[in-house]
């Protein structure tokens, strides 16, 4: 299976800012030091293993959008964020390569960041397209209904020529979906937001976003515990740092990136992908957010190694 | 856990002993907020010694925290000492480092008190 990152930033969509490019173009000339390269391979393999990512890339600006790919002809996605039009282009393309028309989208909740990319969803204007939607909140398609309400987007939802299903999942109940069993569960965050686990082909995945952890409620954290327990790859909201997610942030509905590597450490996670970036937070920031959760994780580690990944938009993590 | 409690020059200062994980958080806790509250009785401040605490996951980081929001009301300044490279480590990539006072050493903590 082949989990594929299209939108990896936390409530607003970031995008890279020209001075940005320029520090980043900088920093690739100070490290190539005069070197002289024979071809575009030599230029390409001094930025994939030479640089730092930082330089030669972006942790990217899209809002929360992740496709789980191999169990199925049909698409499975994690939340509609600005990512989905990204997505939403490539299915095109691979449906024309012969890929089915069936897109299965799983709703961590209805929050701007996790819908904004709907509207721009190419897929939804073909009338050989399905979607499926899923879901937590009973309200998803009231959300997606009202965001193209004329006051706000010129195309009405009712324009769309895709068949549309809305399914309200409940905590506790399993679904089959597109070669997964699927489960969730429901996290603290304003309105409330849940959390997915997909079972498919053998492995699983964990997408746990917008998701606020009180550490005192020791029966919440061991549901949780036990919802990652041994799962393969966890995306696990890992917007601010312990001391602000307890302090000036606390009850702001989001988690940081050592409580993020505690819950894996105590589930047995194998994989722990860093997600919904900090949109204040820049490459550096985020890279050095990264190298100190990897660190962590070191100083923690009791039993097998959990590894540390920073996801970002482009990103492709093959299970 | 294991915890010891000395006073000097009004100070409260207090010596957990051994890793605070998930599996003693409460304990930490039910421990530090009623020292933070003799310390406002006294008149001093909070001395947490850390020399025999090897590491501390984030549900001990959070006591930390708990303590602080009952200091600060009471103009209860709370001190770390002690604290060895683990320890700082883990101060620094949770932020904490920012939130607490942070000395080498239990003399070094008193004597700023005592500067003050």
């Amino acid at each position: 299976m082949l989990v594929r990152f299209w939108g990896t930033r936390g409530s607003l969509p970031k995008a890279i800012r020209s001075g940005e490019v320029r520090d980043k173009l900088i920093g690739a000339l100070k490290a190539a030091n005069g070197r002289h390269f024979q071809s575009d391979a030599d230029i390409g393999n001094f930025i994939d293993n030479e640089l730092d990512f930082p330089i030669r890339a972006t942790y990217g600006g899209a809002s929360s959008c992740v496709e789980l790919d191999g169990a199925s002809n049909e698409y499975l996605v994690c939340d509609m964020g600005s990512g989905l039009r990204e997505f939403g282009l490539d299915a095109i393309r691979r449906s024309r390569e012969g890929r089915g028309k069936t897109y299965n989208i799983f709703m961590s909740h209805l929050h701007w960041d996790h819908i904004m990319g709907f509207p721009f969803f190419v897929p939804a204007f073909d009338p050989d397209v399905t979607i499926r939607v899923f879901g937590g909140h009973d309200t998803i398609e009231q959300a997606l209904r009202r965001q193209q309400e004329k006051i706000s987007f010129p195309v009405p939802f009712g324009f769309l020529k895709a068949r549309f299903k809305f399914t309200t999942l409940v905590p506790g109940e399993v679904a089959e979906v597109a070669g997964c069993r699927v489960e969730l569960i429901r996290q603290h965050h304003d309105n409330d937001s849940y959390g997915y686990r997909f079972s498919c082909n053998g492995k699983s995945v964990v997408y746990s976003t917008d998701s606020e952890h009180k550490l005192d409620d020791r029966i919440s954290i061991q549901r949780f515990v036990e919802f990652f327990r041994d799962a393969d790859l966890v995306i696990m909201d890992t917007m601010y740092s312990l001391a602000d997610a307890v302090s000036m942030k606390d009850d702001w509905g989001h988690s940081s990136n050592v409580v993020a590597v505690d819950l894996c450490h105590r589930a047995k996670a194998r994989r722990l992908a860093m997600f919904h970036h900090e949109p204040i937070f820049d490459d550096d920031t985020i890279r050095k957010m990264h190298l100190d959760t990897i660190r962590y994780e070191g100083l923690m580690r009791k039993e097998s190694a959990l590894e540390v990944l920073c996801a970002y938009d482009g990103l492709e993590v093959s299970l | 856990m294991n915890w010891t409690k000395e006073l000097r020059q009004g100070n409260v200062i207090v010596f957990p002993d051994g890793p605070v994980d998930y599996e003693n958080a409460e304990d930490f806790e039910s421990r530090l907020i009623p020292s933070v509250e003799e310390a406002s009785r006294s008149g001093g401040n909070l001395i947490i010694d850390f020399r025999n605490v090897d590491y501390m996951t984030s549900i001990g980081l959070r006591a930390l925290m708990m303590a602080l929001k009952v200091a600060e009301p009471a103009s209860v300044k709370i001190l770390v000492a002690g604290m060895n490279e683990t320890m700082r480590e883990i101060f620094h990539i949770s932020g904490f480092e920012k939130l607490f006072v942070i000395h080498e050493s239990l003399e070094l903590a008193l004597a700023s008190t005592s500067a003050t």
